[in-house]
């Protein structure tokens, strides 16, 4: 629904079409101080008419923060701005402490404070269809979107936690899923006896030889696992941590395995997204 | 930050996953069992199965009650026992008073420290008499593995447990928590807009709070902005029979406004009007 309004004034985003390919907007993401601190850096490059608000003062960088677990969202404006004339570029950077030990959602965006009209020129940084056109933005619209940033990447490596248990027998391995963890939090916890512990902190580079292609295999029996529980779950969207989401989606898109769906097949779709390197274990150590 | 005592929420969401594998299970049973026998029996129960876990319980400051909870007022605390519940928590971080874990800990305290007696979680008083004892004795007795499961349930719910609805119990089925969160709520708005704490608890009354919370909690966490849920605030207290008609209705056109219009740096006062007219056009 959201990507299908039709509003009556150009809006700064990702292929919205209306702007020059000068024109962009950026924002930027860094935690500081043991996570505890956020850096967040707004960007808008190119002559526009977005340029010439903010420069005015009637617009402004904004970004919200939400810590998912409490559904707690915080609100931040930037007062403040530097600008570079012959870059031709507004940037601003916010301090914001966290409050949560985990990272929140960022979602940056500029946005006008007044009713204002804008006629269109040259100096507009929208397209020829603009050209002549002239419109009105009412306050508190958001001129420009960034997208959302978050800090944990659907990427695999990133969404575990692996400890070891000296209790276990050798080469056993346990696996928890958290699709609810929080953000920051790593959802797939992997409890393992010592040995395969020491053979997981050599990390697991692409299978070239019968070591590597044995590290492989037990993180495909993890993802086989974590997809039976994600298959399993009633509800598939809310609460889920973001990273895993991200990593489902990415499962869907890869391999076509729709992890949503009621045939969906966990080891079928594990093995498609980390097949068993049977080439390099025959290749030997 | 004052780090306080919780359980592993991954192991805290496991045992209750195991406990909901089947219905009515012998493990659901053994469960129910325990609960029915008292103090001991369930905290023996709980040590056995959540903290035998190799790092089951993470350390920090306890949170204690020097209160002892009727079976009724546990289930729908009335406003003094709101106010104790207050007074416990008000210091604790809100990372914590979010955490299901740490629920889950407070809870088991309880039930060591006898404010409450392990039957109180099965309870289902509810303008009827289903008091924890009643319900135990039905799931247990019965054979009838729904009544099983629904206890089952009902108890890991009263225990701040995600297993059943995910982390959002803690804000809207757990009786502790959801009274926590909405003097919380209050208290914060009340420092945001014109309405005073009082006049915010009565606006956000029990049945208020729990539509709008589950709002919160899905996908419409948008109206969580303090402008944006203090314009919903101001427009309830003028209206408040759009509470029961209409809220979600309006929640709904409120999440689909901000998507182009940056409601959370307009003040409360103007999304009140800005409310008004959604509701108005309803």
């Amino acid at each position: 629904m959201s990507d299908e309004l039709i509003l009556s004034f150009p809006v700064l985003k990702q292929d919205s079409g209306d702007f020059l390919d000068s024109v962009t907007y950026t924002a930027n993401a860094v935690q500081l101080q043991n996570n505890r601190k956020l850096i967040i850096t707004h960007t808008l490059k190119g002559e526009s008419f977005i340029a010439e608000l903010l420069k005015s003062n009637k617009a402004k960088f904004s970004v919200s923060l939400f810590y998912k677990d409490n559904a707690e969202r915080q609100n931040f404006v930037s007062d403040d701005y530097d600008y570079d004339e012959e870059a031709q570029e507004i940037s601003a950077e916010q301090e914001i402490n966290i409050d949560y030990s985990y990272a929140p959602e960022i979602t940056p965006c500029v946005a006008i404070t007044s009713n204002e009209s804008v006629v269109v020129n040259d100096k507009s940084g929208l397209t020829s269809f603009w050209q002549g056109e002239s419109f009105d933005i009412p306050a508190y619209s958001r001129l420009a979107y960034y997208l959302k940033l978050k800090f944990s990447s659907g990427n695999v490596s990133s969404l575990l936690h692996v400890s070891c248990e000296e209790n276990y027998p050798r080469g056993a391995i346990k696996t928890t899923v958290m699709p609810t963890a929080g953000e920051g939090e790593q959802p797939i916890q992997i409890i393992c006896a010592q040995d395969v512990y020491d053979e997981l902190k050599k990390g697991t580079p692409d299978p070239i030889d019968a070591n590597t292609a044995m590290r492989s295999s037990i993180v495909t029996q993890v993802l086989c696992y974590v997809y039976a529980c994600m298959n399993s779950l009633e509800d598939k969207e809310t609460d889920i941590h973001s990273g895993l989401l991200q990593h489902m989606k990415e499962l869907k898109e890869k391999t076509g395995e729709d992890w949503e769906g009621d045939d969906f097949n966990a080891s079928f779709a594990s093995t498609k997204t980390l097949p068993y390197a049977i080439n390099a274990l025959n290749k030997g150590v | 930050m004052t780090i306080y005592k919780e359980i592993n929420n991954s192991v805290w969401d496991s045992f209750g996953k195991s406990l909901l594998l089947k219905k009515g299970s012998e493990k659901q049973v053994d469960f129910l069992q325990s609960c029915r026998d008292g103090k001991d029996a369930f905290l023996q129960y709980l040590d056995k199965n959540i903290f035998s876990e190799k790092d089951a319980m993470t350390g920090g400051k306890g949170v204690f009650f020097d209160h002892k909870f009727t079976e009724s007022e546990f289930r729908f605390p009335p406003i003094d026992t709101q106010q104790i519940i207050w007074d416990v928590f008000q210091g604790v971080p809100r990372q914590s008073m979010g955490s299901c874990g740490f629920w889950g800990s407070v809870v088991i305290d309880m039930i060591k420290h006898d404010c409450i007696t392990p039957d109180y979680l099965a309870s289902n008083v509810n303008g009827v008499n289903e008091t924890g004892i009643y319900m135990l004795d039905n799931a247990i007795n019965l054979d009838d593995s729904k009544k099983t499961d629904d206890c089952v349930r009902r108890i890991l719910r009263s225990m701040g447990n995600s297993a059943p609805r995910g982390k959002r119990i803690i804000f809207n089925d757990f009786y502790l928590g959801r009274a926590y969160w909405r003097w919380n709520w209050s208290n914060k708005m009340s420092n945001e807009i014109s309405l005073s704490f009082e006049e915010i608890l009565n606006t956000l009354d029990e049945k208020g709070y729990v539509k709008v919370s589950e709002k919160m909690h899905s996908q419409k966490s948008y109206i969580s902005q303090t402008n944006t849920f203090g314009g919903l605030l101001l427009f309830l207290n003028k209206n408040p029979s759009e509470l029961v008609k209409n809220i979600e209705k309006i929640i709904d056109n409120l999440s689909y406004l901000s998507i182009w219009k940056a409601i959370e740096i307009q003040s409360s006062d103007l999304n009140q009007v800005e409310i008004e007219n959604i509701a108005d056009n309803i």
